[in-house]
């Protein structure tokens, strides 16, 4: 949360500015504009530490879609439209940006916990700070799964991801997919099972952001396929 | 009688129309008549006025109406009542309850008598259409168990037991009585309003577990609401502090009370921020100023007796005994309530320094039997009459590094090392604070349990740290983010 201005004339350096309360209540508060601001600031960057940093827009097709599951095909481009809709949120919002590999962290933590091999390249990665898929995944309001971190195999990833979602749809809370164009989770990628493709197949699907204000949600765009006879 | 009615309506600019309600409420709860037909009269009527208004009448309208009907005999009462010093809070209690002691020992004598006549005699019975001959000394006795519940309740209005099926009448009386006075029907409210909106306050007959890490305002939480409970709703309490000195808690109770919205002008006038900082008290370091306010108006404030405001009792544990279990903290609870009988709610300041009555190698186990006992407290206090009860927990360290990594939420596993805490308590609330909190002013609440409603989403409250004060800071709206958000996007474009 953002200090508030110790020499604010508005709260006097508290924070607080008080608003009218009902009999025979105790008197109820608002939070400054002095330290709201920060305050919500700070609930981006816990989202996805640097998010805040990322550039304003002057609007996204992201904002209002925080309820539903989806599944958003983008680079780096994504990031200012997840701010966008992150400082418009109040600080009490909870979401997150967790990466494939810290899924897999998450899962591998408590065979770490009993001291024994794991046969992951990535083990050295592995710490205790998740010890469970659902103690990664629950909690948040709304949870951004980035995909393509994780480069190196585990046989387990497409189940761990396939656990991470179903989770999340038990909890009824909202989950987005984030892939990247060059890599897109289909056949072929490390997450990729036929019971992932179940999960997300009815998500809505958003994809190729730009940064500017003309963006709309519309479907990734996908190249012309080639086919042996050239057409 | 005389000054049990005068406290049910107002007959001076003084008297308190919250606490006339309550009054009220307390002796229809009771059950009690009036033998005279003109304070039956206007008792009847006020009944009918708070129900249709849901607050107790003035003289000049009760006046007005018994004038306006012919029934002189019964404004003559009135203007005779209104000379009397009516009595509020426990000081009403305590009368209403010396009034229902002495009907219970004359019913005692008529069942008893109608038993005898049973036994002897035979008596016939009148219900509806059907007639009932009882006769002999099982049908006597039988009569006694059957009315034995009209004597052996332990307050006015509570039922220990009975037939669901026919207690209609019983029911809606508890339900007017919550629609006209929402505060006096429902918990003991804690003064933070996301939560009171939420859990209604803590009830009776209920355990209420808040926990916390060390330093996690778990004591200052409590010694808030206790203090919203006296002064803004008027009730008293019992603070068990088995932790801090009385001194001070006594000290951050002061503290807290220079920061009541009343002394807003008296602070200007006084060049005084917010409120007095508890460190400066503790240690006499008040400026002139500050030293004036706090003579002049805090402290006569807080003891004077026509503010009305309700006791705050802390109890510390007794020096001369090793240790303090909950039979210590009932018979202490119970002698309070015998002389304050205003006391609404008990806080256990923690639980972790309460010894269990049996001996227990593990300190699960020491606090398993804690928590068990004190929900049976909660219950059965004051001969089933019950009481809400606040218990202070403290979250282990491996709790506390878990929550760290999970943005500063508990969950109930955290309060897994006793068990019990989780299965008895009624609701279960945490709050946290970091750093970075501290910097902000503010504190997090979360619910963990809630068994009757629906638990609130976390929230933040804000803390002044100087006096230890916790009060609300609403929530901002969605629309109220989305322009903040814009404010952010403008400031950087």
């Amino acid at each position: 949360m953002g200090a508030p201005d110790k020499n604010c004339q508005v709260c006097g350096g508290t924070g607080m500015v008080e608003v009218e309360g009902e009999d025979p209540h105790p008197p109820a508060f608002r939070r400054c504009d002095c330290a709201l601001r920060k305050d919500i600031l700070q609930n981006v960057e816990r989202g996805l530490t640097g998010l805040s940093s990322f550039p304003a827009l002057p609007s996204s097709p992201l904002l209002g879609l925080e309820d539903k599951n989806l599944w958003v095909t983008g680079g780096d481009e994504f990031l200012p439209h997840l701010r966008h809709l992150a400082v418009r949120k109040p600080v009490t919002w909870n979401f997150r940006v967790v990466s494939d590999a810290e899924l897999v962290t998450a899962w591998l933590s408590t065979v770490a916990l009993k001291g024994k091999d794991i046969l992951d390249a990535d083990a050295y990665m592995v710490s205790t700070k998740f010890l469970s898929i659902p103690d990664l995944v629950v909690p948040p309001d709304l949870v951004v799964i980035r995909m393509g971190i994780k480069v190196a195999r585990n046989a387990a990833s497409s189940e761990v991801l396939a656990e991470a979602i179903s989770t999340r749809i038990h909890e009824m809370k909202p989950t987005w997919i984030w892939d990247e164009p060059e890599r897109p989770l289909n056949s072929g990628h490390l997450f990729w099972s036929d019971t992932v493709g179940r999960l997300i197949k009815p998500w809505s699907r958003l994809g190729t952001f730009e940064t500017s204000a003309s963006s709309s949600p519309n479907r990734p765009r996908r190249g012309k396929r080639k086919t042996l006879r050239g057409s | 009688m005389k000054t049990l009615l005068r406290s049910t309506f107002r007959a001076d600019p003084a008297d308190d129309g919250t606490l006339f309600l309550r009054n009220a409420q307390a002796l229809r709860d009771s059950g009690l008549g009036f033998d005279l037909v003109e304070d039956a009269a206007a008792w009847s009527w006020i009944q009918d006025f708070i129900t249709q208004y849901h607050h107790v009448p003035d003289s000049s309208t009760l006046r007005n109406h018994f004038e306006a009907v012919g029934q002189i005999p019964v404004v003559d009462r009135l203007d005779a009542l209104a000379i009397e010093r009516p009595r509020v809070q426990g000081d009403f209690i305590k009368l209403l309850e010396a009034r229902v002691s002495d009907r219970k020992l004359r019913l005692t004598g008529e069942i008893l008598r109608e038993a005898s006549n049973i036994a002897t005699t035979g008596v016939t019975l009148k219900e509806g259409r059907h007639e009932t001959h009882l006769k002999g000394p099982i049908h006597a006795l039988k009569y006694v168990v059957d009315r034995a519940s009209e004597v052996v309740t332990p307050m006015t209005g509570i039922r220990l037991s009975g037939d669901v099926t026919a207690d209609g009448d019983a029911f809606l009386r508890e339900y007017e009585r919550v629609e006209n006075d929402p505060l006096a029907g429902i918990g003991q409210l804690t003064g933070v309003q996301q939560m009171d909106e939420a859990l209604k306050g803590s009830k009776r007959g209920e355990l209420w577990t808040h926990a916390a890490f060390t330093g996690g305002l778990k004591s200052t939480f409590a010694i808030n609401w206790h203090y919203n409970q006296a002064v803004f709703y008027r009730h008293s309490s019992v603070l068990y502090s088995l932790e801090m000195p009385y001194p001070q808690v006594r000290r951050i109770l002061y503290s807290i009370h220079t920061a009541h919205p009343k002394f807003a002008p008296d602070r200007k006038r006084l060049g005084i921020s917010k409120c007095l900082p508890y460190e400066k008290i503790r240690d006499g370091e008040l400026s002139e100023p500050e030293k004036k306010f706090l003579i002049e108006c805090v402290v006569p404030d807080f003891n004077d007796p026509g503010n009305q405001y309700g006791h705050i009792h802390i109890e510390v544990a007794d020096p001369d005994k090793t240790d303090f279990n909950i039979n210590d903290l009932r018979s202490r609870s119970e002698l309070l309530y015998a002389k304050d009988p205003a006391i609404r709610m008990l806080t256990i300041d923690h639980a972790g320094l309460m010894q269990s009555r049996n001996r227990h190698n593990s300190t699960t186990e020491r606090l398993n039997e804690v928590l068990r006992d004190a929900k049976r407290l909660a219950m059965s206090f004051n001969r089933g009459m019950g009481i809400a009860i606040n218990a202070l927990f403290q979250i282990s360290r491996e709790g506390y590094r878990a929550a760290e990594k999970n943005g500063g939420r508990y969950n109930l596993t955290h309060l897994s090392y006793a068990n019990e805490a989780e299965r008895s308590s009624d609701i279960v609330t945490a709050s946290w604070v970091d750093e970075e909190l501290i910097d902000s002013n503010l504190v997090k609440f979360q619910c963990l349990k809630s068994r009757d409603n629906a638990p609130f989403k976390e929230f933040y409250s804000g803390v002044l740290w100087p006096c230890r004060r916790i009060y609300t800071t609403q929530d901002i709206s969605p629309v109220q983010a989305q322009r903040a958000g814009e404010e952010i996007d403008l400031e950087i474009g």
